[in-house]
C-alpha cells in the first residue's frame, strides 16, 4: 500500500467564548489514501467543517489548532507559516464550499477568476506582480494567454457549455449548478491532491446533484485527485465515497468503507442516523429518529458524547472513554472500489479481494469508538 | 384564466358580512349547506381545492419599464388544479422555481390569485381578506420552513402560542388560554417550562416543534407545510415527521406538504402532485407515483435520488440544459425542452435517442447558445483554420458528436447546413432550418391531462390521442 496522502493525527481545534471553550475538533484522527474519495459525515454542530478549515489551515480567529498533526505526504503542514500554506491552498490542497456565490468574486468575470488562481499556483510564466493584475483587471485577461486557455480547458472538463463565451460572465449570469461547476474548476485547475468539498451539492436540486456528483467522480479519476467530501446526506456518501468517517460532537465514532458502513453499521450513533433518514427506495421503512439534539460541545462532561442520546448507553458509557475497536467480520481493502462504475476503470485484481485477518495499522478497518462494540464489547 | 376574476369579488363580499354578523341568515344557510354536504360526501368532497388558480408576478418596476422594458410577469403558478382531501397528506413536489411554495401560499390565500377559485368546503375563499378571511384562517393554517423567521423573537412561546387564541377569541380567561398551551406543548414533546422562554433559545427543532404548536393552537383542518423539515438535521428532521404523523392521525388533520425531498415524500403522503414550471404535470397516490411513474420528468427526478441501498440504484435519466424562465415558459408541454422523451414527427426515420440528440441541437439553436465566434477563437487559438467551413465543421463535431447518434442522412444535413449558417452570422436562418427539420407534437400542444391509477398525468405520450409510445422510457 502506498503512503497516505493525508494524515491527522489527534488533532484539537477549539474556539474560547465567553460562555467556555468550544471543542469542535475533539482528538480526530483520519487519512486519506491518493485517489480515493472519503466521506466525512455528521448532522450540523458536529465539526465537520472546522475540520476542513482545520486542515486547509483556515480556521477563524480565535480559533485554533491546540493539539495534533496534519500531514500532507508525512510533512505537518502545522509546522509550516501562513505563506507556505497559502502556497498550497489553490495547489495541492483545494476547498469547495456549499455556497458558490459567496465564494465567487462577483465583480470578476468566472474565467479569469480561474485563471488568476493558474497564474498564481501553476508557474505559466505570466506575472502576478502588483501592476500586471491591475493592468489586467482593466483590460481584462488576455485572451491567448496561458492561463485564460486553462481555464477555458477546466470550465469545459465541469460541462459548462459554451466555455469560451461563459468564462467571460459573471457569476451572478451562472445558475447555481454552474457556479458549484465553476467552483469546482477553480479548485481542479491547479491539479490539486486533494479537493475537499463542503456540502458540495446540499444546496442544489436534486436533479443537477446527480448530475455533479457524477462528474465529480469522473473528475477524481481524470485529475487523480483524492476528494474528502463533507456532508450530511448519506446516500450522497452512499453512492460517491469509498470510505466513510462518521462524525459526532466532535469526534470521529465510525470509519468503514461505504459498502460496509451501510451494509452493517456499528456505531449506535450510525444506526441511528440510518434510521432517521428517509429512502427513496424503501416504502415500509419507520423512521425512528435518534432523541434529543446535538449538545453544545462545551465540556461535555461524559466521556461517550454521544451517551444521552443513546438507547444503549449504560452508566460505563458516561465515564470510559471509547476506544476504537474493530468490528464486524470482513477487513477490505480501502482501495476497493465501493461501486461498479469506479470499479471498472480501477483495474482488475482488486476487487473481491478481502482478506479476514486481522492486521494491525490498516486504515480500511472497519472500526467504532463505542464500550458496546466490538471484539472486547463481550467484558462490559 | 381571466374569466374567473369577475367572479371572484361576489363571495368576497358575501363572506365579509357574514364575518362581522355571524348570526345573519346567508350564514347560517352557506354553513349549514356546507357541512350537511361535507358529511354526506365526506369521501369524495375535498377539504380544500383549487380550481385552475394562477399566480403570476409582475416584473415591470415603473412607468419606463413598462414600456419598453421586460413586462412580462414570472408565472410562478400557472392553471393548477388541485384538491386536498379530508385527513389526507398531499405532497406538492418539485425543484427549486418551480413554484411549489408559492402555490401553498396560494391556497391559503397568503398571496391574491391572478385567476382561479379556491374552495374550502365548497365555499369560494378566492381574495379573501382581512376580515373576510379570519373565520376560514381557524381552519386553514401553516408551517413555514424556517422556524426563527416565523416566531416573534420578542415573544415568549407562551405569549407567541396565545395571540392566535386572543385573535380568535378562544378561551374565556387568560388562564383558560395558558392551560390550553400547556397542552399544545405537550402535544408537539416540549415541556410546560418552555412556555417562558424565547424562541432563540431552543434548538431548529425544538422551534419548528413551536411553529407546529402555533398552527394547531386553533385545531384547523387543514395545515399547508412549507418545507417544514429541510432546514433540520436528519435525527431532528425525522423527530419532527413523526409528530406530525402522530398529530395527523390524532387530530384527523389534513397536510399539504410542500418540499423538493422525494425521499421524506414516500414516508409522509398519501398522495403527490408534482410541480414543473408552474404547472402540476403528474398526480397519483404515493405507492403508484414511485413504483409506476409515468411523466417523463417524474421518471427523471425520482431516477436522480441518492440511495443508500447500491441494489436499488437505477439508471439516472440526466436532464440536459437548464430549467427556463417562468416568465417565457417553452410552448406546448413546458417540458418540451428538457425531456428525454420528447416524442418525434411522425416521419422520423431514426430512434428516440437520436432524435433527442437532434432535438437538444435544436434548442441549442433556438435559445442562442452556441456561439460561433467563440468557436473562432478556440480554433485560432489551436492554430487551426478559422473560415466559415471548420468553424461549421467544429460547431457540428461538438453539438451532434457521432458517437452520440448516427442521424439519419436527412437530419444529418439539416444539422450540417444550420451550423454553416450559424457560422456564417445567419442566426435568423439557422433557427429557421431546425424548426423545420426538427418539429415536435411536444411544443405545439399543451398536454391534456390524462386519467391514471388514482391521478392524472399531463404527458402526450400518455394520452391515448396522442402519438407517442407511453413507454419509451
Amino acid at each position: 500500500m502506498s503512503d497516505p496522502l493525508l494524515e491527522v493525527e489527534d488533532l484539537r481545534t477549539q474556539f474560547p467564548t465567553e460562555r467556555g471553550v468550544v471543542e469542535a475538533v475533539d482528538g480526530v484522527s483520519l487519512r486519506i489514501e491518493p485517489g480515493e474519495i472519503v466521506g466525512l459525515v455528521g448532522e450540523s454542530g458536529s465539526g465537520k467543517s472546522v475540520l476542513a478549515e482545520s486542515i486547509i489551515g483556515i480556521v477563524e480567529e480565535p480559533g485554533e489548532i491546540v493539539g495534533g498533526d496534519i500531514r500532507l505526504r508525512g510533512e505537518s503542514l502545522r509546522d509550516k507559516s501562513e505563506a507556505e500554506l497559502a502556497a498550497l491552498r489553490g495547489g495541492e490542497l483545494a476547498m469547495v464550499f456549499q455556497d458558490p456565490m459567496n465564494s465567487l468574486n462577483p465583480t470578476l468575470p468566472v474565467g479569469e477568476q480561474i485563471a488568476e488562481t493558474v497564474r498564481l499556483h501553476q508557474g505559466v510564466g505570466e506575472s502576478v506582480r502588483l501592476p500586471a493584475e491591475v493592468k489586467r483587471k482593466i483590460l481584462g485577461v488576455a485572451k491567448n494567454s496561458e492561463a485564460w486557455r486553462r481555464a477555458i480547458t477546466m470550465l469545459e472538463a465541469v460541462e459548462i457549455p459554451e466555455p469560451e463565451s461563459r468564462a467571460t460572465d459573471y457569476p451572478h449570469q451562472f445558475s447555481g449548478g454552474m457556479r458549484q461547476r465553476a467552483m469546482i474548476a477553480m479548485a481542479l485547475s491547479c491539479e490539486p491532491d486533494l479537493l475537499i468539498t463542503d456540502e458540495p451539492t446540499t444546496a442544489l436540486d436534486v436533479t443537477i446533484q446527480a448530475q455533479i456528483l457524477g462528474e465529480l467522480k469522473g473528475l477524481k479519476e481524470a485529475f487523480d485527485t483524492s476528494i474528502l467530501m463533507i456532508t450530511h446526506d448519506l446516500a450522497v456518501v452512499a453512492e460517491t465515497c469509498d470510505r466513510v468517517n462518521v462524525m459526532y460532537a466532535g469526534e470521529i465514532v465510525e470509519k468503514a468503507s461505504a459498502q460496509q458502513l451501510f451494509a452493517n453499521p456499528q456505531h449506535p450513533y450510525t444506526q441511528g442516523l440510518l434510521a432517521s433518514t428517509p429512502r427513496l427506495e424503501d416504502p415500509n421503512q419507520e423512521i425512528d429518529p435518534i432523541s434529543g439534539t446535538v449538545p453544545e460541545l462545551i465540556d461535555i462532561p461524559y466521556a461517550c458524547h454521544f451517551a444521552p442520546r443513546c438507547p444503549e448507553a449504560k452508566r460505563e458509557c458516561y465515564d470510559i472513554e471509547p476506544e476504537f475497536r474493530p468490528v464486524g467480520e470482513g477487513i477490505e481493502r480501502s482501495t476497493e472500489p465501493s461501486n461498479p462504475a469506479t470499479a471498472a476503470a480501477d483495474g482488475e485484481g482488486r476487487r473481491g479481494d478481502r482478506s479476514v485477518s486481522n492486521t494491525e495499522d490498516r486504515p480500511e478497518e472497519h472500526v467504532a469508538a463505542c464500550l458496546r462494540r466490538g471484539r472486547e464489547a463481550d467484558r462490559l | 384564466m381571466s374569466r374567473s376574476t369577475d367572479s371572484a369579488p361576489a363571495p368576497a363580499e358575501t363572506e365579509s358580512t357574514s364575518a362581522e354578523t355571524t348570526a345573519s341568515e346567508t350564514d347560517v344557510g352557506t354553513s349549514a349547506s356546507g357541512e350537511a354536504n361535507a358529511d354526506a360526501t365526506d369521501a369524495e368532497a375535498p377539504l380544500l381545492a383549487a380550481r385552475n388558480i394562477s399566480k403570476y408576478y409582475d416584473q415591470s418596476e415603473g412607468f419606463l419599464d413598462d414600456l419598453i422594458g421586460d413586462a412580462r410577469p414570472v408565472r410562478a403558478v400557472d392553471g393548477v388544479d388541485l384538491e386536498v382531501r379530508r385527513g389526507e397528506t398531499l405532497a406538492v413536489v418539485g425543484e427549486s422555481g418551480c413554484g411549489k411554495s408559492t402555490l401553498g401560499r396560494t391556497l391559503l390565500n397568503l398571496e391574491s390569485v391572478t385567476g382561479g377559485h379556491i374552495e374550502y368546503r365548497g365555499e369560494d375563499i378566492t381574495g379573501l381578506s382581512g376580515s373576510a378571511m379570519q373565520p376560514y384562517r381557524r381552519d386553514l393554517q401553516m408551517v413555514f420552513q424556517d422556524p426563527l423567521a416565523s416566531l416573534n423573537p420578542r415573544q415568549t412561546v407562551g405569549e407567541i402560542l396565545k395571540a392566535p387564541m386572543e385573535v380568535h377569541g378562544i378561551g374565556e380567561s387568560d388562564e383558560e388560554r395558558t392551560e390550553r398551551v400547556r397542552e399544545l406543548l405537550g402535544l408537539v414533546g416540549l415541556k410546560e417550562g418552555h412556555l417562558d422562554r424565547y424562541p432563540r433559545q431552543f434548538s431548529g427543532g425544538q422551534q419548528q416543534r413551536v411553529g407546529v404548536a402555533r398552527a394547531l393552537t386553533l385545531s384547523p383542518e387543514l395545515i399547508v407545510a412549507d418545507e417544514p423539515v429541510s432546514a433540520l438535521d436528519v435525527s431532528v428532521q425525522a423527530q419532527i415527521l413523526d409528530l406530525l404523523d402522530d398529530l395527523q392521525t390524532e387530530l384527523d388533520l389534513a397536510l399539504c406538504f410542500v418540499t423538493h425531498d422525494l425521499s421524506v415524500v414516500r414516508h409522509v403522503a398519501d398522495r403527490v402532485a408534482v410541480m414543473y414550471l408552474g404547472e402540476i404535470i403528474e398526480t397519483a397516490p404515493v405507492e403508484e407515483l414511485f413504483a409506476n411513474p409515468r411523466h417523463p420528468y417524474t421518471k427523471s427526478l425520482l431516477s436522480a435520488v441518492p440511495r443508500i441501498d447500491p441494489a436499488a440504484r437505477t439508471d439516472r435519466t440526466v436532464l440536459e440544459g437548464t430549467v427556463p424562465s417562468p416568465a417565457d415558459p417553452p410552448s406546448g408541454c413546458r417540458f418540451h425542452t428538457r425531456c428525454p422523451a420528447v416524442i418525434p414527427p411522425a416521419e422520423w426515420a431514426g430512434t428516440q435517442a437520436e432524435f433527442k440528440s437532434a432535438f437538444t441541437f435544436r434548442n441549442r439553436v433556438l435559445g442562442e447558445e452556441i456561439d460561433p465566434e467563440a468557436i473562432r477563437t478556440r480554433l485560432s487559438a489551436e492554430s487551426a483554420a478559422t473560415d466559415n467551413d471548420a468553424v461549421a465543421t467544429r460547431i457540428t463535431e461538438r453539438f451532434v458528436p457521432d458517437t452520440d447518434a448516427q442521424l439519419p442522412a436527412n437530419a444529418r444535413k439539416a444539422i450540417e447546413n444550420a451550423a454553416a449558417r450559424l457560422a456564417n452570422g445567419e442566426t435568423e436562418a439557422a433557427k429557421t432550418t431546425v424548426t423545420e427539420a426538427f418539429p415536435s407534437p411536444c411544443e405545439d400542444e399543451t398536454p391534456r391531462d390524462t386519467p391514471t391509477e388514482g391521478g392524472h398525468v399531463a404527458c402526450h405520450r400518455v394520452d391515448p390521442e396522442m402519438p407517442g409510445d407511453p413507454d419509451v422510457l
